[in-house]
């Protein structure tokens, strides 16, 4: 059952702005100024401003180094076979979770496999590879190929890759699901075969939904930090990892500017292809009535086989890292002395305390901001005559599209000098995950907005409400699911933020991700291990505490939720 | 050439973790060659799930369907030789209208040049023209469903099965299409089965009408037989309207008993079937336009106007009779139908040619 029913939507009826609002939109924009607007503006000025005038003389200076061009192929080099991979797998998983006929235990255990690498830290992958395939790597003793360099592109790829799939997963599970079960029907009564059905019907009919797939997997690769500094090495440089270590090595702010400008521009080019061409071309529209029971078609016998030899071998290869984790946060040294041990827990809460506490209290405090922001601005910019409307959505949007190596370091240009100084403190960590990650909780609630007909509004204001009341009457609790999946995501990704977090971090305030990176570069892998353990038991738990509590509230809309 | 169609003992339960659904239950049909049956049923009574055993979709818990004297039961979809009709149409959005049509002809690697010929021919037959280019969103409803029934016809199925066709159409345009859809199916000559949840349209494009409740066969028939002559209380409401009363049967006589009602004595026709027994309760089905309004002294229930609807062919009365139940009553404009302000007591009067007795 949908949440709410109603014949003709019309989602772009807005009501004029009342007064009560003002401040409100004030403070919205006022604050996205200072903290999204004004440190890209600081990054510009750094990039192209040489002695008060402007040039080109730094991306010129950047680029003449042979190394940083070749960042910048390699970069695409690996954006492009991660997302050709990615999306490949996505597919295999969700093709077989919506259309083949399997037991409703394995379709769960698929689904959760395939959740973990979203609440995992960005190094897992990492982490777990180099622990089975690295140097004293426990696969390479098994299958004896002591010679064997995981380092540089391979194994950045197949970490991303494993990184990034369930993204691809869950973008292609949806559309799969949404269409129309009858076509397929339709096909096979006109006498195609299974295969020839999944040939012209379900793959054509994907295309739309592969076509972003692999744009979305194509820019989580492009800008991805964390997985190149550990996997990469020296042979294979990318662009989000030369900005830091200009940075950071080499104190070159402007140089390390001048290199993430490169980035942004394949970014945005990508999210503009997503956004503007991909989005307009699919075919998928919610049907009201569907098959009368959708029963699953598959693709012939021998490609289910196929698929499913594929994602069993995958599957067994993830558990297998997860469980490398696991164990190698219980081991003294990894591959030398394996006998078990608790001191790496205990070195994560002695050594790594302040880390865990820093960081929960940061997740914490913008994961509240953040949905309030978030919410804000999503039912500003769908329900009411807002000026400059486009913009504002626009711009709440931009700090969320751009790589995270980008942001970071336009809030370290921002924030180190000038009139606002925040650097050290916790508020800039939290103001960056607050204008950086509401981007999904705005989203979700433009999107439950715009399925929620104005007249529900209209209805509460005849009957005598005032808008305020049927605002936290008959609105809020509408979007309360967006509020929620908002703050989901809001909390996780403060958790396992690094990229642009990583600029931020001070002796003062630090983040578990931090710490396990600093792990990983002075070749402590089962304190590593231990740390990632323990922020994803973190991160499961606080999932766990945000549905309870939503339940709790909302006892009616989320039995309704589940009910779907 | 058209094929039959037989059902045997046709079951399908759905579960879902530890509750199960009877969905069909026990069905058996014979569906002759050429023929058009129509399965008429509320919602939920296992009519669309029947249609989609026998197009192969969906597999039966336990019986068998046999199409032209062959058990398809464990044949897959593509190998029946059907044409299905959904009640959304289910056109490929990703391909224009030739290419939804030609789709069954390049299955059956029917070459280029004859597909060309045989798509113009049919868009001819259903009445579209020049429409090939178009996607299926540039249509409008009933230029669709046209395309629907072209991409079947140009197969020449043997078996046609439709599943509500045209439940999302308007109503003068469902009317039209209805004709249309006849006339196309006895032109080709195929076997069709038809599912709708609305008897006008049963009553209107079938040659015999099958009544589903519940998963089971109420009533089989023509259409008229139905109609005049129901076997259950649910057959004679779900088609046309009826007033069911309660009386006791009295006095068993042969093709005839005496029920009473009320005080009176009804002598009302034994079914086909036989005759109650004595003593027993049955159900008095009238038809609320064979009710006839009148003088209270002169009739046999007194009872009072509570509310009448003018719908343009006729007056529609309800009344509550003195004894405490409704009656529904439609008076033709032939006879007086504005004689009855609401509040006037009238009185009431059975034909008892026109009552039926049903079991309760």
């Amino acid at each position: 059952m949908p949440l709410t029913v109603s014949g003709q939507i019309n989602p772009n009826r807005r009501a004029k702005l009342d007064p009560a609002l003002l401040p409100l939109l004030i403070l919205l924009w006022g604050s996205m100024g200072v903290f999204v607007l004004y440190p890209l503006a600081r990054l510009l000025y750094m990039v192209f401003v040489v002695d008060g005038a402007g040039s080109l003389a730094n991306l010129a200076k950047a680029f003449s180094s042979w190394y940083n061009r070749k960042a910048l192929v390699d970069s695409l080099i690996l954006a492009a076979s991660v997302a050709t991979s990615g999306t490949f797998l996505g597919f295999l998983f969700a093709f077989c979770v919506t259309r083949v006929s399997l037991p409703r235990a394995i379709k769960w255990f698929l689904g959760a496999v395939v959740v973990l690498p979203f609440v995992s830290p960005p190094f897992t992958s990492s982490i777990a590879l180099t622990l089975a395939l690295g140097p004293n790597g426990l696969l390479l003793k098994l299958l004896h190929v002591p010679g064997f360099n995981i380092y540089g592109f391979l194994g950045t790829w197949i970490a991303e890759t494993l990184t990034y799939f369930p993204v691809a997963f869950l973008t292609l599970a949806a559309v799969l699901g949404a269409i129309d079960p009858n076509l397929e029907d339709a096909a096979m009564s006109m006498g195609g075969s299974r295969w020839r059905t999944f040939r012209t019907i379900t793959l054509p009919l994907s295309i739309p939904g592969l076509a972003n797939a692999y744009l979305l997997l194509f820019g989580s690769s492009l800008t991805d930090f964390a997985t190149p500094l550990v996997m990469a090495g020296h042979t294979f440089p990318v662009l989000p990892t030369q900005a830091y270590l200009q940075i950071t090595g080499m104190y070159d702010l402007q140089g390390g500017s001048a290199i993430s400008f490169v980035l942004l521009v394949p970014a945005l080019l990508v999210y503009l292809l997503q956004r503007y061409w991909v989005e307009r071309r699919s075919w998928v529209t919610v049907t009201g009535r569907g098959g009368a029971h959708a029963a699953a078609r598959g693709a012939g016998f021998t490609a289910e086989a196929l698929m499913l030899a594929v994602i069993s071998v995958l599957t067994l290869f993830i558990i297998f890292l997860y469980s490398i984790i696991l164990w190698g946060s219980l081991v003294k040294v990894w591959g030398v002395d394996n006998s078990l041990t608790l001191k790496n827990y205990a070195y994560v809460f002695t050594v790594g305390l302040k880390a865990v506490k820093d960081t929960v209290l940061i997740a914490i405090t913008s994961t509240l901001i953040g949905s309030v922001v978030a919410v804000s601005i999503g039912y500003l910019v769908s329900r009411k005559e807002v000026p400059w409307r486009k913009t504002l959505e626009f711009v709440s949007l931009l700090d969320y599209v751009l790589p995270g190596t980008v942001v970071g370091i336009a809030y370290v240009i921002a924030f180190n000098t000038g009139p606002i100084v925040l650097t050290g403190t916790m508020s800039i960590i939290v103001a960056l995950c607050v204008f950086r990650y509401d981007a999904a909780g705005i989203r979700a609630t433009v999107a439950s907005l715009r399925q929620i007909d104005p007249s529900l509004e209209e209805a509460s204001l005849s009957l005598g409400a005032s808008r305020k009341t049927t605002f936290f009457r008959v609105t809020l609790p509408l979007l309360m699911p967006a509020a929620i999946a908002g703050m989901r995501y809001l909390f996780v990704v403060s958790m396992t933020a690094i990229s642009a977090t990583i600029f931020l971090v001070s002796v003062k305030w630090s983040l578990l991700t931090v710490r396990i990176l600093e792990c990983v570069t002075e070749l402590l892998f089962a304190e590593a291990a231990a740390f990632s353990v323990v922020l994803v038991i973190i991160v499961f738990a606080a999932i766990g505490v945000i549905s309870l509590l939503f339940r709790m509230a909302y006892p009616e809309t989320s039995r309704q939720l589940r009910r779907r | 050439m058209a094929l039959s169609i037989s059902l045997r003992h046709l079951t399908k339960v759905f579960s879902k973790g530890k509750e199960s659904f009877k969905a069909v239950d026990d069905i058996n049909l014979d569906v002759q060659a050429g023929e058009l049956v129509t399965i008429l049923g509320p919602s939920g009574c296992g009519k669309t799930t029947t249609l989609r055993i026998i197009a192969g979709f969906e597999s039966p818990t336990d019986g068998r369907v046999i199409i032209g004297g062959q058990d398809v039961t464990d044949q897959e979809a593509n190998a029946r030789d059907i044409g299905f009709i959904f009640q959304n149409y289910a056109l490929f959005p990703h391909m224009n209208v030739f290419g939804n049509i030609a789709y069954g002809l390049k299955v059956r690697r029917i070459p280029s040049a004859e597909i060309g010929e045989k798509v113009t021919e049919v868009l001819d037959l259903v009445g579209l023209k020049g429409v090939e280019k178009r996607f299926p969103n540039q249509l409008s409803g009933g230029e669709q469903q046209r395309v629907a029934l072209a991409r079947v016809f140009v197969i020449n199925p043997r078996v046609l099965l439709m599943d509500e066709p045209l439940a999302n159409l308007d109503a003068k345009l469902r009317i039209y299409m209805l004709a249309e859809i006849r006339r196309l199916q006895k032109q080709l000559g195929a076997t069709c089965i038809y599912v709708t949840h609305d008897q006008k349209e049963a009553l209107a494009i079938a040659d015999r009408i099958v009544v589903l409740n519940r998963g089971r066969v109420e009533q089989k028939g023509v259409p008229f037989e139905l109609y005049a002559n129901p076997e259950s209380i649910f057959v004679a409401d779900f088609i046309g309207q009826a007033n069911i009363f309660r009386g006791r049967v009295e006095v068993v006589g042969e093709g005839q008993m005496d029920v009473s009602f009320y005080g009176h004595r009804l002598t009302v026709r034994c079914k086909q079937g036989g005759c109650f027994k004595r003593g027993e309760e049955v159900g008095l089905a009238v038809r609320p336009d064979s009710v006839k309004l009148g003088k209270p002294e002169e009739s046999m229930l007194a009872g009072t106007v509570l509310s009448r609807i003018f719908v343009g062919d006729k007056m529609e009365y309800e009344i509550e009779a003195d004894p405490g139940f409704l009656v529904h009553v439609f008076e033709s404009l032939s006879r007086e139908p504005w004689a009855y302000p609401e509040g006037t007591k009238v009185g009431i009067t059975v034909d008892p040619r026109d009552v039926l007795a049903l079991p309760l």
